[in-house]
């Protein structure tokens, strides 16, 4: 039906109040911004409000204006009327107990300092025709892109300005990169622009979801603001790549040195200060690292610190996946470094009084929320002093990453909890694998193989509780006791104290390459 | 040199003085009929202190029923009542202080305009005969004298001309709007002016041995010269309650509040702003009496314990100034009020622990009103009609009643500079041409005698 | 006047000022009612020399006994400054019998309410006439020909008005121009004036008055005074103000009063705002226009009261619910008395009550002469029927 049509693609209050005439008129009651407004009534008695159509904007005369009792009055008709919204001029005695008799009613109510009249003529000229409303609107949105220099901010830029709007910018996997991820309520009516990367090839997706009853002109006003993103976009990516990568590339290069320079006499305070005896009399030019001091890059060095590494699957390309990795540590983390380091990513707390115990929630809680693109989990060295403590503990937080590398994203252990077995994580050595695959040769060739591998080892940690076992597992204990059983009848003895140690060790040597969870 | 502030209750005999100074409270008691023992005990309390000023409350002294003069009233009206209709007064302590009523021809609008000339002959009549019968004491009372209180003052200056012994009082010094509670105030103040003058002679006596200048509580909780009470004894009346509210609003160390007055029997509840009670004119006076005079409002819970409690938290719970509870009965020397006393406290506790943690509960060493009468300030109010056609025109018009105001708080003593608006109302009248208003201020200020840095805080 | 009573006989004596006075301060639609105890004072005096006042209805009179209305117009306050010498009575009935071809055989209240409710007394106590127990507005309304007696055709005029200073006047002319001549008047002459109108046979007044309205003072004014001794003999037991448990005590004395008048409550609770509204410009109404808007504490709607000397209306949530000339008045649950804007605060606690009209005001005519419109309201009167 026509009018039906019509009635869709209206403006709503929101609208009109974000790039509308009602921009400059005070908001008395803000709720239910998101009424299509179909058209003005201007009503200079108020009998004339009680023949308003659903969905009128109405607008009260200067004329009308007798005092609260007749906005009040109104309000109500208004009201009883499903009017999109009621302006007012202003009238002593407009206050608190009118605000709030709008706020029950749910009915925006506008002041205008101005004459009313001239409010809703102007209203008119923006109901009648919603797309020079519009591209006002896609204009605005274009002249703040290029004021906006992040992916974040240009796809903030519409989240802000474009009215009932809610826009993400998704990976190829369904990653959310930037905005608001978007949750999945059927109504809604989802706008979708292709993003190419700065070379050429599809990088990414602009979604948007529109809120309120689809709309064929607004879509075609949210898409045509999308598309006017791509570019600023695809430059902004480049741009973040090549930041990403030079700033790991100096980063690395910046811890390398000041560990160097911590190694056997190590000074506290912040290197690279003024005036700072680190920055200019450290051996081999410690204070800079690739022609970068360490301050330009913000790190503290002094006081307390406790390092944390985070890994990544090793079956899986770290290097590729470390702009995103770094963003997405910013993202949630913004106040500390994170530095490629190794086979992952190193950082780490600093403060007086900062503990282990404050760490591993911390960056279990960091792991929880940011949005890598690769699954991490991470180890928490030991809390100590100054550049050499920082050396000292981010070489247990590479150790315990090593066995949390195995557990799955999402997991963190210090050092100190994991105790010496750490390790028995880093003996994945070629050679050793190797040779534990001829020991355990029998075990491996069963069906389930591994699983007796991974239950062996349980075993050992647990000093051959079954029940530990079971737990540390999670399986009930008779299955562990069945493949105890299983275990035994491919030759293995569990109770030769001269084996064990070699047992254990072949266990561990083959965990990393078992493919397990 | 710092200065200390005494203030003295008399009341049922006894003499209750606690002297304020910046950092303590000192208090002490004796009979109060003995001079000599007044100011022992007052050179007792101050000690090595100068006392820069002592402030009475003497409004239990003032007691119309037995001043014992009777007075004559003549009304200045327009029209003289037909057969007497209307004039006379329902209340039995009225009918016992006149001696004979009268009214004379003249009298103004509400406007100030002149209704009718001053009927001279037919006034000195009166007078007359007043003084022929022995009465002392003449209370003249014109419509209209709010607006244009000259028929008042003419018939002053005539009656004092031709008789210099009887004692005149007029009635647009006296009280505000309303011809017949107005003139109930001036024919009480009238038969005070014995008592008054009395009193405050005995009162200035007593101060001036300790070198120290002698002020009056008045019943709107200001404080008053002794030359102004001399003459409007009736300011003087139901002094106490006010006091009472200063004193607790100044120990609690706030300017405005909800004040609840514990006594053995109840809870009176009062309102303090900018340091002044707040007043009402239209309570009930001596003899229950309306008066057109301002006087401290205070509101009677009565019950005790839990159920006075009750009411006064929920009262301060919906006030938004801080709640104050004092303990409002003193005088642990006298073995017969310390029940009292004690009941008052109980009371007092039981409400304090149901109010917010923000009020405050005031238990004084000394004497509550004693203690108020010391802190008392110089005010005045002012009721009176007008009519303005513009808000220009009332704006102007209300800042000159403002500024007649702060002058009446400069004449009471006020420092120069201290004197402020505390409340300037402008209510319109009904059924008048839009523009005729009622204007009711209110103005306070610093005693003069009071070094800034020697005030309680 | 007259000695003892006869069976049967209703009279308003000394005993029955306070209940008229305090039904006067009912029936004034709040901000009339305030500082009209003298007028009390002065009555009880006038009485106690005069005798009571017979009370009659207008059926038992002789139908060709000539009557007029008695009332003041202007301000109280200024009344109170200045009260009848009790001689005004007197040269409004002399003028008046000039005109009516006889001296007057009975009075009738111009409106039973506010001072207007004691000051016929006042004049048939001094004419030694009987009193009809009816009156022309059942209310106060700020011009004085907003009557049933207007309704009905009754001419006001020939109109007889004393002034504060015995200034006399006999006015001919129709009932508007001589209100605004009157009213104008009253400014110049100190404030009020006590008029003499309406002059007609007591049989006439069969449709053109509303019956019975000095009974219904009294009988208001005798429950507020009861409440007001129960209040003051029951060691108030606290004036619980009110929060809903068990029954408090303004809810009693609102139950006598709906009773007593036929009121509806619209509602009690705080009131979140009071301040001047709109002038409206061009009316001619005096007095200045003020706004309150009482919280009702069971429902939580806002009850907008809109007051230009007397309460006009009162918006619910923005609808019209009441509106003159229905009466509408505030009962102060702190004090159980009536109360007015002028006297009260945001934060004070109140019940809005809406005592419905004489059935003859809620006619079209009655509606035009007295209905929002008629106070420059642009407004439907709830009884019109809105859509």
């Amino acid at each position: 039906m026509k009018r039906a049509r019509h009635l869709a693609e209206q403006l709503t209050v929101d609208e009109l109040v974000r790039y509308g005439p009602l921009a400059h008129a005070e908001m008395l009651v803000g709720e239910n911004l998101a009424r299509p407004v179909s058209r003005v009534t201007l009503v200079s008695e108020l009998d004339q409000v009680r023949r308003c159509g659903p969905g009128t904007a109405v607008v009260l005369a200067a004329g009308l204006a007798h005092g609260a009792w007749a906005v009040e009055s109104a309000l109500r008709l208004a009201w009883e009327r499903s009017a999109a919204c009621l302006v007012t001029p202003a009238v002593p005695g407009l206050t608190q107990a009118t605000a709030q008799l709008g706020r029950r009613m749910r009915l925006p109510v506008f002041i205008v300092a101005d004459d009313p009249a001239a409010c809703a003529l102007e209203l008119a000229a923006a109901i009648a025709s919603p797309d020079a409303a519009r591209a006002r609107l896609a204009a605005r949105c274009a002249e703040l892109f290029t004021e906006r220099s992040g992916v974040r901010g240009i796809v903030g830029v519409i989240n802000a300005e474009v009215p009932g709007v809610t826009v993400a910018l998704l990976a190829p996997d369904g990653h959310v990169l930037a905005g608001h991820a978007l949750t999945d309520r059927g109504a809604q009516q989802l706008v979708r622009v292709d993003v190419a990367g700065p070379d050429g090839r599809h990088w990414a997706e602009l979604v948007a979801s529109v809120a309120g009853r689809p709309s064929p002109t607004w879509a075609e006003t949210v898409r045509l603001i999308l598309r006017l993103a791509r570019a600023p976009l695809a430059a902004s990516v480049a741009r973040e790549r090549v930041d990403a990568v030079r700033d790991a590339e100096r980063g690395r290069a910046a811890l390398a040195a000041v560990l160097a320079a911590a190694g056997p006499c190590g000074q506290p305070g912040r290197v690279g200060e003024p005036g700072d005896p680190a920055a200019s009399a450290a051996p081999g030019g410690a204070g800079q690292a690739g022609g970068v001091p360490e301050s330009t890059l913000g790190w503290r060095l002094g006081g307390r610190h406790v390092a944390v590494f985070l890994r990544t699957d090793p079956a899986l390309d770290g290097a590729a996946a470390a702009p995103g990795v770094v963003s997405a540590w910013q993202e949630v983390v913004p106040d500390l470094p994170l530095v490629p380091w190794e086979a992952g990513w190193a950082s780490w707390w600093t403060g007086d009084d900062v503990e282990v115990g404050q760490v591993v929630p911390a960056l279990r809680r960091a792991l929880g929320r940011m949005r890598s693109p690769v699954p991490l989990s991470g180890g928490v060295g030991r809390a100590a002093p100054g550049p050499e403590g920082l050396r000292e503990s981010l070489s247990q937080a590479v150790l315990a990453a090593g066995v949390t590398v195995r557990e799955g994203h999402g997991a963190v252990r210090s050092f100190d909890e994991l105790g010496y077995t750490v390790m028995l994580a880093s003996l994945a050595e070629p050679r050793l694998v190797r040779s534990a695959r001829v020991v355990l040769a029998d075990l491996l060739s069963a069906p389930d193989g591994p699983v007796l591998v991974a239950t062996l080892a349980a075993l050992l940690d647990c000093a051959n509780s079954t029940s530990q076992t079971a737990l540390r597992l999670g399986v009930h204990r008779n299955t562990v006791l069945g493949r105890v059983e299983r275990i035994r009848a491919r030759g293995v003895d569990l109770d030769r104290p001269d084996q064990r140690l070699a047992l254990h060790l072949a266990c561990y040597a083959l965990l990393p390459g078992l493919g397990l969870a | 040199m710092e200065g200390a502030r005494i203030g003295v209750r008399l009341a049922a005999g006894q003499a209750r003085a606690a002297l304020v100074t910046g950092a303590e409270i000192r208090h002490a008691a004796c009979p109060s009929h003995d001079d000599r023992a007044l100011v022992r005990m007052l050179r007792g309390l101050a000690r090595d202190v100068p006392v820069r000023s002592v402030t009475w409350d003497v409004s239990d002294e003032l007691d119309p029923a037995r001043a014992g003069a009777p007075v004559a009233a003549v009304r200045v009206m327009p029209r003289l009542p037909v057969r007497g209709l209307g004039s006379g007064h329902p209340s039995p302590l009225l009918r016992a202080l006149l001696r004979r009523q009268a009214a004379v021809i003249g009298g103004h609008d509400v406007f100030g305009v002149e209704l009718a000339a001053l009927d001279v002959r037919r006034l000195l009549e009166h007078a007359d005969a007043a003084h022929a019968d022995g009465t002392t004491a003449l209370a003249v009372t014109a419509t209209g004298a709010l607006g244009c209180p000259g028929h008042e003052l003419a018939a002053a200056v005539l009656i004092r001309d031709a008789f210099p012994q009887l004692r005149v009082s007029l009635s647009h010094q006296v009280g505000g709007l309303g011809l017949l509670d107005r003139e109930a105030a001036t024919v009480i103040n009238a038969a005070l002016l014995g008592t008054a003058g009395r009193v405050v002679e005995r009162c200035a006596r007593v101060a001036a041995r300790l070198g120290a200048s002698a002020w009056f509580v008045a019943g709107d909780g200001g404080r008053i010269s002794a030359e102004r009470l001399r003459m409007l004894p009736v300011l003087g009346l139901s002094a106490t309650g006010a006091a009472a509210l200063t004193g607790a609003a100044r120990l609690a160390g706030v300017a405005d509040a909800v004040v609840g007055l514990a006594g053995a029997d109840g809870i009176a509840v009062g309102h303090v702003r900018d340091g002044l009670p707040h007043v009402a004119t239209d309570l009930p006076g001596p003899g229950g009496v309306r008066m057109a005079v301002p006087q401290a409002s205070l509101t009677p819970i009565s019950g005790a314990g839990q159920a006075a409690a009750a009411v006064f938290a929920l009262l301060a719970e919906h006030d938004q100034h801080t709640a104050v509870v004092a303990v409002a009965v003193q005088g642990p020397e006298e073995p017969d009020r310390a029940a009292g006393r004690g009941a008052a406290r109980e009371l007092a506790r039981a409400v304090a622990a149901r109010l917010p943690s923000a009020s405050v509960l005031v238990e004084p060493a000394a004497e509550l009103a004693a203690i108020g009468a010391a802190c008392t300030e110089p005010s005045a109010w002012l009721d009176t009609i007008l009519y303005a056609e513009t808000s220009e025109v009332l704006a102007r018009a209300q800042a000159a009643v403002e500024q007649r105001a702060l002058t009446l708080v400069a004449e009471s003593g006020a420092r120069l500079g201290s004197e402020r608006v505390v409340a300037s109302r402008a209510v319109p009248l009904s059924f008048l041409r839009s523009g005729s208003y009622r204007l009711l201020v209110r103005a306070g200020g610093r005693a003069e005698d009071v070094q800034p840095s020697g005030e309680p805080a | 006047m007259s000695g003892p009573a006869r069976p049967g006989e209703r009279r308003i004596a000394v005993e029955d000022v306070p209940a008229l006075l305090a039904g006067a301060e009912f029936y004034s639609t709040s901000a009339a009612g305030e500082g009209i105890e003298f007028a009390g004072l002065w009555l009880e005096d006038l009485l106690a020399h005069t005798g009571p006042v017979r009370l009659v209805a207008a059926a038992e009179l002789d139908p060709a006994t000539p009557c007029a209305a008695v009332g003041a117009m202007g301000s109280t306050i200024a009344m109170a400054e200045l009260p009848p010498s009790g001689e005004e009575a007197e040269v409004l009935a002399r003028d008046l019998a000039g005109r009516v071809g006889g001296p007057l055989g009975a009075v009738m209240p111009l409106n039973a309410a506010s001072v207007n409710a004691l000051l016929p007394v006042a004049a048939a106590a001094v004419l030694g006439l009987p009193l009809i127990d009816c009156d022309g507005m059942g209310r106060v309304f700020p011009l004085i020909h907003q009557t049933t007696y207007e309704l009905a055709g009754l001419p006001l005029c020939p109109l007889a008005v004393v002034s504060a200073g015995h200034d006399s006047v006999l006015l001919d002319t129709g009932s508007v121009r001589a209100e605004r001549l009157a009213r104008s008047m009253a400014q110049a002459a100190g404030g009020w004036l006590l008029c003499g109108l309406y002059p007609t046979r007591a049989g006439e007044l069969g449709d053109a008055a509303i019956h019975g309205s000095m009974s219904r003072v009294l009988e208001v004014g005798r429950v507020l005074c009861g409440h007001a001794a129960e209040g003051a003999r029951r060691e108030p037991s606290a004036p619980t103000p009110g929060e809903g448990r068990g029954t408090a005590p303004h809810e009693r004395l609102l139950r006598e009063l709906v009773a007593a008048t036929g009121a509806s409550v619209l509602g009690g609770g705080r009131i979140v705002e009071i301040g001047p509204s709109v002038r409206q410009a061009g009316t001619v109404y005096p007095g200045n226009p003020l706004g309150l808007v009482v919280n009702d504490h069971d429902s939580g709607r806002l009850i907008r009261l809109e007051a230009h000397n007397e309460l006009v209306l009162a918006l619910a949530d923005g609808a019209l619910t009441a509106a003159v000339p229905d009466l509408l008045c505030l009962l102060d649950r702190g004090t159980m008395r009536m109360t007015g804007p002028e006297r009260l605060s945001a934060g004070d606690q109140v019940d809005v009550l809406c005592v419905p009209a004489a059935p003859v005001w809620h006619g079209a005519a009655g509606l035009a002469l007295g209905g929002p419109g008629a106070f420059g309201f642009p407004l439907r009167h709830p009884r019109e029927g809105g859509r």
